[in-house]
């Protein structure tokens, strides 16, 4: 079984003092094992941010707690092997790209000489080479986000950390993210991200965690929380005067001028469906299977914890 | 996987002091600051090539320097040390780098020694700048120059740490003119204050609280120097350096403390 790279046991994270006391982490256990590749998905303010900061040790937990390699989050020996994107990339505008790796290399534990190499080759794979040079004030914000990341992977850390990963990027950056994120997924890296982006959650990660209201509502393998998803679409033609047995019309189907449509969540439904349109002398022109997003199975989720009293 | 070495404190405090030598090199106060100190030199080389006859009026230009070469140094480091931190924490360049296998109270000291070496560099600078084209028809200690460097040094750390220790209590516009007050004008509050607060309820409390607030024109001896006083004894030296090493090391500590104990 493979190791927890980071335990989070009951944590709770409180901002403000007295009559302002909030709470928005409240509760939150779950583990990231070695090799895996979790998503943390939420709405804006549902937690995920304090989450990450209470993993880095940039916040304090008002209860529980965080391990991170085995270490008490917070501590040096348990950030030695990670690498951080912060929600927000903003990087010193004073200084050159080339500076600002050398700094987070070396305080990675680099050597000059193995950053000499390195800078070149981390820049060219976030897409930002020939760029050493320049002065980050003129970087966009696309730009702060892809060295965001070169800072991240400067010293090809065991584990990853990315708060809002995709933020600020064009198409392009996600699609180069992308592909970085795949090959350090083949490579056994464990990567534990947030993001606004279900499609990539649900391209790059083995779990997904959903967290909203500062609880978690639901942690389960991607392919988990799809499979309730997958629903049968039954297009039909009806027959002249036929009307739908009872059996049928309890799964509301939408007719109108004599086509129909009607879904069924699963196979042996769909079998029976239409046995049922036959026999009512309705003729199956075609089934197709719809498998919903993970954004739908998310909008269900927080929409129903919003809608609760 | 890449090789890496152990990141020893000393490694560290010395790439975040990169950061701020880079800082302040592309930054244009220094430069204003140090343009005012070379309008200064030129102005006493001109005097120099016309010619001074009195004394008095040599030395008087060379205190001038010296006292404007306090100032511009001191300044420097109060404005590089109370941005520092607060500067970090809402550029958010703070996350990225703590989040680098680094404790926090390195960050800080590589913060302090770095807005210390600006300033004791700066110092030196200007001091060359003031006194070499300076007229000298009176003869000075250079072993009592060498000893108000070494505390113009001492002094510049101690307004460090209390600069930074300041910038993490309040805001920096009001940190930077505690620490103004503290170092240029602190002695002559402090007995202003302690002389009005005689004989009354509030002497003992102000006494006590004035005793806390380290008293910067000790460590000054530029005035001394072009005075023509002796230097000062090895045992009264070391006791200035020592003072202001132990106010530097307890405004660290304190700061520290609180920079450890932040929620970020």
């Amino acid at each position: 079984m493979p190791a927890n790279v980071i335990e989070v046991q009951d944590l709770a994270v409180e901002y403000g003092r007295g009559k302002r006391r909030f709470r928005a982490v409240d509760g939150v256990t779950f583990r990231v094992a070695e090799g895996e590749c979790v998503g943390f998905i939420g709405a804006n303010g549902a937690g995920k941010s304090s989450t990450m900061k209470a993993i880095m040790g940039f916040l304090f937990p008002a209860a529980g707690h965080v391990r991170v390699f085995g270490e008490d989050a917070g501590t040096a020996r348990s950030r030695q092997r990670i690498g951080y994107l912060p929600e927000v990339a903003l990087y010193y505008p004073f200084m050159k790209a080339r500076e600002l790796l050398e700094l987070y290399g070396g305080l990675s534990g680099l050597t000059r000489v193995s950053l000499r190499k390195r800078i070149p080759e981390i820049l060219d794979r976030v897409g930002l080479a020939g760029r050493a040079e320049s002065l980050l004030r003129d970087f966009s914000k696309g730009m702060q986000q892809r060295l965001g990341i070169a800072q991240a992977l400067i010293a090809d850390p065991e584990a990853l950390i990315l708060d809002e990963l995709s933020s600020g990027l064009d198409p392009i950056g996600r699609h180069d993210l992308r592909d970085v994120l795949m090959e350090l997924r083949r490579r056994g890296r464990t990567i534990f991200f947030s993001s606004h982006e279900l499609t990539e959650v649900e391209s790059l990660c083995d779990r997904v965690i959903i967290i909203h209201g500062g609880k978690i509502v639901t942690q389960a393998t991607v392919a988990e929380l799809m499979r309730p998803l997958s629903e049968i679409e039954i297009s039909f033609v009806t027959g002249n005067g036929s009307s739908l047995p009872a059996s049928l019309t309890a799964l509301r189907p939408h007719v109108a001028d004599g086509h129909g449509t009607l879904i069924v969540d699963s196979p042996t439904r769909c079998a029976e469906a239409i046995l049922a349109l036959s026999g009512a002398g309705c003729q199956v022109r075609r089934t197709s299977t719809r498998v919903r997003s993970l954004e739908d199975h998310f909008i269900e989720l927080v929409g129903a914890t919003r809608r609760a009293p | 996987m890449i090789a890496t070495i152990p990141v020893t404190p000393a490694r560290a405090m010395s790439l975040i002091g990169r950061g701020v030598f880079i800082e302040l090199l592309r930054r244009k106060d220094a430069y204003v600051l140090l343009v005012l100190v070379g309008l200064h030199a030129l102005a006493v080389l001109t005097v120099s090539i016309v010619g001074v006859q009195n004394p008095a009026t040599g030395t008087f230009l060379l205190n001038l320097g010296l006292t404007l070469t306090h100032f511009a140094s001191h300044l420097l480091v109060m404005l590089l040390a109370v941005r520092q931190i607060p500067a970090e924490i809402d550029g958010r360049t703070l996350y990225p780098l703590l989040a680098k296998p680094i404790e926090r109270r390195t960050f800080l000291l590589g913060k302090w020694s770095a807005c210390t070496a600006c300033g004791a560099g700066a110092l030196l600078l200007m001091v060359v700048l003031v006194w070499v084209p300076a007229p000298k028809l009176e003869a000075y200690s250079l072993g009592l120059l060498a000893q108000a460097l070494a505390l113009q040094t001492v002094s510049l750390g101690l307004v460090a740490a209390v600069s930074l220790l300041l910038s993490l209590l309040v805001p920096r516009g009001v940190a930077l003119v505690a620490v103004c007050l503290t170092v240029f004008l602190g002695d002559k509050v402090a007995s202003l204050s302690a002389a009005q607060a005689a004989d009354s309820p509030f002497e003992r409390p102000l006494r006590w609280l004035l005793a806390y607030v380290p008293d910067f024109s000790k460590l000054d001896l530029f005035t001394r120097l072009t005075d023509g006083i002796a230097p000062l004894s090895v045992a009264a030296f070391t006791g200035l350096a020592a003072w202001g090493a132990l106010c530097t090391a307890a405004a660290l500590a304190l700061s520290a403390h609180l920079f450890e104990r932040r929620a970020l």
